[in-house]
């Protein structure tokens, strides 16, 4: 069943093509990986997509009603979610905290003043399982400046994972982690993934973790797709190949 | 279950009422003591008030106001106005007509101002109070110019207090504030531990990020700033009773500055840090008073404590009791 | 029916009012420019500027040169103030090498200390009456125009503005150094990769902004008086004017500085009381429209 549809997609900042003759379709509960060297637009495309920027021509599509020039609050209600590369939790509060902001904003009761967080148990009980969920759970009070960076990575998925996603956008989910720790919590990602059925869009660059765990994989360079479809296919496509995966892979 | 992380002290609401209510318990000995005394704890009371209402935009928002005293000023104008133009002398109609007046004006001015944050809002709001005062000195046939407005003693549920000594009028009063300051800080308390609370922090910390989980930053912003407002008026109508005159000198700047000097002083990051604030806070001044230039030693404590001891005075408690229990171990 | 003359008078106010708020402004653009230091007290260096001529200098000056040659006597009391000022912003320069790097809120919470240490410092030295320094003033004379008087000091402050603003304009564009602090003030990390010192383009920064205000200080004084109060008064119409014209733009500073004083004198003709209300009205829609300012500068 098809989810997003994105026909013609087009983005420029000045003289730059960002992104050009955008064209792919996504189905429900399907895995995309996007690659592609820096600056081929996967950024961009992800940023079109949640309606952080608006594209300059093309449609974008989602579950059949045309969402182009939505703002991101439109989306979000949507069910289209997304991640940003670098972590971007709440400094201040606690990992549990965290979690209870973003679940309160998503059941629309963030502006409620009469009642104590402690008094919604429900919601309290949603946080505690996302937190056992993405193994956080043992830090559910700790301060944000406590806890590893890994952790904070999986805090911030965790978070996009408490608006109850349809669509969910990781851009490099795990960037800046320490390697030996990358693919525990691409593990722990995919896991949450399959398990949830949601449709995900990741954006990576580590290639192993790409030919892994990938089902589907759009190739991006500058700006337009050179590749798009099952992984084992894009592997062997010869400009991706020359492209993106240098010698090793040929 | 999960909890909200365990609230230390400087977080318990019971500490806060407890200080208010320490405060109104010794108020009587003190007064007999000294009643000039007696009237800076009254001072110290209906401050807290102010100083909460301030706190939930500067700790909790995160959004800075110099121009608080505007808010201070409404709340006074608009019982001075009550009772000069109409001969209103209920408090509890003073209450309620500085509640509305300020609530509208927050309204107006915050739906322009918080749209922006950080500079901008605080030399705004600076702005706007200093506009505000200038109209309150300028348009003197209303407002009575520099020489004021004077005010006659309220009346509580319709009965008059003209006939009293000043001693019962005094504590009569006293207790009033003291009951208004212990409803109004449970009820911040409540407020700042709400889910709504949680989303002031949260946008906060990261306004892109809390935006970016559906949360209307813009009204919660609102919110906060009517929330606060009204807080400070309330404040303004109290003084304007206390003083029982209303001058244009309320919603000067340096008025602000009191406002932001004594959060500071007692713990910004603290909900009972603005509590313990306006006690130090008006004591000091007290003493302060006679030595006429103030203003430079008010100033100067502003920059110690910024570059020193930012989290104020309960920062330098738990130090000391951190330094205290360490020297007791050995 | 406006006559010629009424419209030679008014523009020539305005531009009087414009040379004085430029002073003031492009002291601030050029702190926060560089430093991204905003410095609530800096109005405060004109006041001092002020008192210093009024309160101090003035005196000494027309001791030492008499009261007849008129050069001296317009020359000195601007410069005297502009070194007052810079000795004072050395005495708490390391309160801006603090502020420097730290967050919006320290600097905006410190620079307000500042700004009441200030004003309660100049009641301490100068007492609570307004002061005056007028003998420039009188005796730089009036000229008519139609029936209207003129006085000759206002030219001068005039045009002793539009020379600073050219020198300005030159050193920060035309010089190597002033090209460093333009870079400076676009990537601080940057320039001090490229080898400048960042505490010494702090230090020739906040001189220059102290230098500049103090200059503004001592030339309006002879026109006016100086009093308590209006430093604050002083910073809502400098801020007014960044707003308009930009924050950390040059070129800001002067369209910013011209319109507040239009606007300024328009309202104190038609509208006295509401004069304040009405700039902020008019910086509320600029904004509105054009966020950067109109000078382009940092959106806020």
């Amino acid at each position: 069943m098809e989810i997003l549809k994105l026909v013609d997609v087009r983005k420029y900042f000045g003289g730059v093509r960002a992104l050009e003759n955008i064209t792919t379709t996504l189905n429900e509960g399907e895995l995309t990986m996007v690659i592609g060297p820096n600056g081929a637009g996967k950024t961009t495309l992800v940023n079109v997509i949640s309606g952080y920027i608006l594209p300059d021509g093309g449609k974008i599509i989602y579950s059949g009603e045309e969402i182009t020039r939505y703002p991101p609050l439109k989306r979000i209600e949507k069910g289209i979610v997304r991640s940003f590369q670098l972590v971007n939790v709440f400094e201040g509060l606690t990992v549990y905290e965290n979690l209870m902001t973003a679940l309160f904003s998503r059941m629309k009761n963030y502006n409620r003043m009469y009642k104590l967080v402690d008094d919604y148990v429900e919601v309290s009980n949603e946080a505690e399982n996302l937190l056992k969920l993405f193994g956080l759970i043992d830090l559910a009070d700790k301060n944000i400046k406590s806890i590893s960076y890994g952790d904070r990575k999986l805090l911030d998925i965790a978070i996009s994972f408490a608006m109850n996603p349809k669509l969910i956008m990781l851009d490099e989910p795990t960037s800046g982690v320490a390697t030996k720790d990358k693919d525990e919590i691409m593990e722990k990602i995919i896991e949450i993934i399959r398990k949830t059925k949601v449709t995900s869009i990741i954006i990576e660059h580590d290639m192993d973790i790409v030919f892994r765990y990938g089902e589907r994989i759009i190739a991006m360079h500058q700006g337009k797709i050179i590749a798009d479809g099952e992984a084992d296919e894009v592997k062997r496509d010869e400009e991706v190949k020359r492209v993106l995966l240098g010698g090793i892979y040929a | 279950m999960v909890k909200m992380p365990k609230r230390t002290f400087g977080d318990d609401i019971r500490v806060a009422l407890l200080i208010i209510i320490i405060i109104a318990v010794i108020y009587p000995i003190i007064y007999v003591v000294s009643p000039g005394w007696g009237v800076v704890l009254g001072h110290g009371i209906y401050w807290v008030i102010a100083l909460i209402g301030f706190n939930l935009l500067f700790s909790y928002t995160g959004l800075l106001s110099f121009g608080h005293a505007l808010f201070l000023g409404i709340g006074a104008y608009t019982v001075g106005f009550m009772y000069k133009y109409l001969g209103i002398t209920s408090i509890e109609l003073h209450l309620l007509g500085s509640i509305l007046s300020s609530a509208l004006v927050a309204f107006l001015v915050g739906f322009v101002v918080v749209k922006y944050t950080r500079i901008f809002f605080a030399i705004f709001m600076l702005a706007i109070a200093q506009i505000f005062w200038s109209l309150y000195y300028k348009f003197f046939w209303i407002t009575g110019g520099t020489d004021g407005i004077k005010v006659a003693r309220f009346s509580i549920f319709g009965i008059s207090l003209e006939n009293l000594d000043f001693a019962s009028y005094h504590h009569i009063f006293f207790y009033l504030v003291t009951g208004i300051a212990l409803v109004l800080v449970y009820l911040m308390w409540r407020i700042v531990n709400s889910p709504f609370g949680l989303a002031l922090k949260a946008i906060r910390d990261n306004e892109t990020r809390a935006r970016f989980i559906g949360i209307d930053v813009y009204k919660m912003r609102l919110y906060a700033f009517i929330i606060s407002a009204i807080y400070a008026s309330i404040t303004g109508a109290l003084a304007a009773n206390h003083h029982r005159l209303v001058t244009p000198d309320i919603a000067y700047w340096t008025t602000s500055g009191k406002v932001v000097f004594a959060t500071l002083l007692g713990g910004a990051k603290m909900f009972i840090g603005p509590v313990i604030g306006s006690f130090i806070f008006h004591i000091i001044e007290s003493f302060a008073m006679r030595f006429i230039y103030w203003q430079i030693i008010m100033g100067l404590l502003i920059v110690i404590i910024i570059i020193v001891v930012p989290g104020g005075f309960i920062q330098l408690i738990k130090t000391s009791i951190e330094q205290g229990s360490r020297l007791i171990r050995r | 029916m406006i006559g010629v003359e009424e419209i030679i008078i008014r523009s020539y106010n305005i531009f009087f009012g414009a040379s004085i708020l430029f002073l003031i402004a492009v002291g601030l653009n050029i702190i926060y420019g560089v430093m991204k230091i905003v410095n609530l007290a800096h109005p405060a260096f004109f006041t001092l500027g002020c008192y210093a001529v009024a309160g101090l200098g003035m005196g000494v000056i027309i001791n030492v040169f008499g009261s007849s040659p008129l050069a001296p006597i317009l020359i000195a009391p601007p410069l005297f103030a502009a070194l007052i000022v810079v000795i004072a912003s050395l005495l708490i320069f390391p309160l801006f090498l603090f502020m420097s790097g730290k967050g919006d809120e320290v600097q905006l919470l410190l620079t307000y200390g500042l700004l009441l240490i200030f004003e309660d410092l100049f009641r301490l030295i100068w007492g609570s009456e307004p002061l005056r320094a007028s003998q420039p003033y009188e005796l730089a004379g009036s000229i008519y125009i139609g029936e209207y008087i003129v006085p000759v000091y206002n030219i001068y402050v005039i045009i002793s503005a539009l020379f600073v603003a050219l020198l300005l304009w030159f050193f920060l564009f035309k010089t190597k150094q002033g090209i460093l602090i333009r870079a400076a003030s676009m990537d601080i990390e940057m320039t001090s990769a490229l080898g400048a010192n960042v505490r010494r383009v702090l230090l020739i920064t906040v001189l220059f902004a102290a230098f500049l205000a103090g200059l503004g200080g001592g030339l309006y004084i002879p026109s006016g008086s100086v009093m308590l109060g209006m430093s604050v008064e002083l910073l809502v119409l400098a801020f007014v004017v960044v707003v308009i014209g930009g924050l950390g733009s040059f070129l800001g500073s002067l369209i910013g500085a011209f319109i507040v004083s239009l606007l300024r004198t328009i309202t104190l003709i038609l509208f006295p009381e509401l004069e304040l209300a009405l700039i902020y009205i008019v910086a509320i829609i600029i904004l509105t429209l054009k966020p950067e300012g109109l000078g382009g500068g940092k959106k806020w």
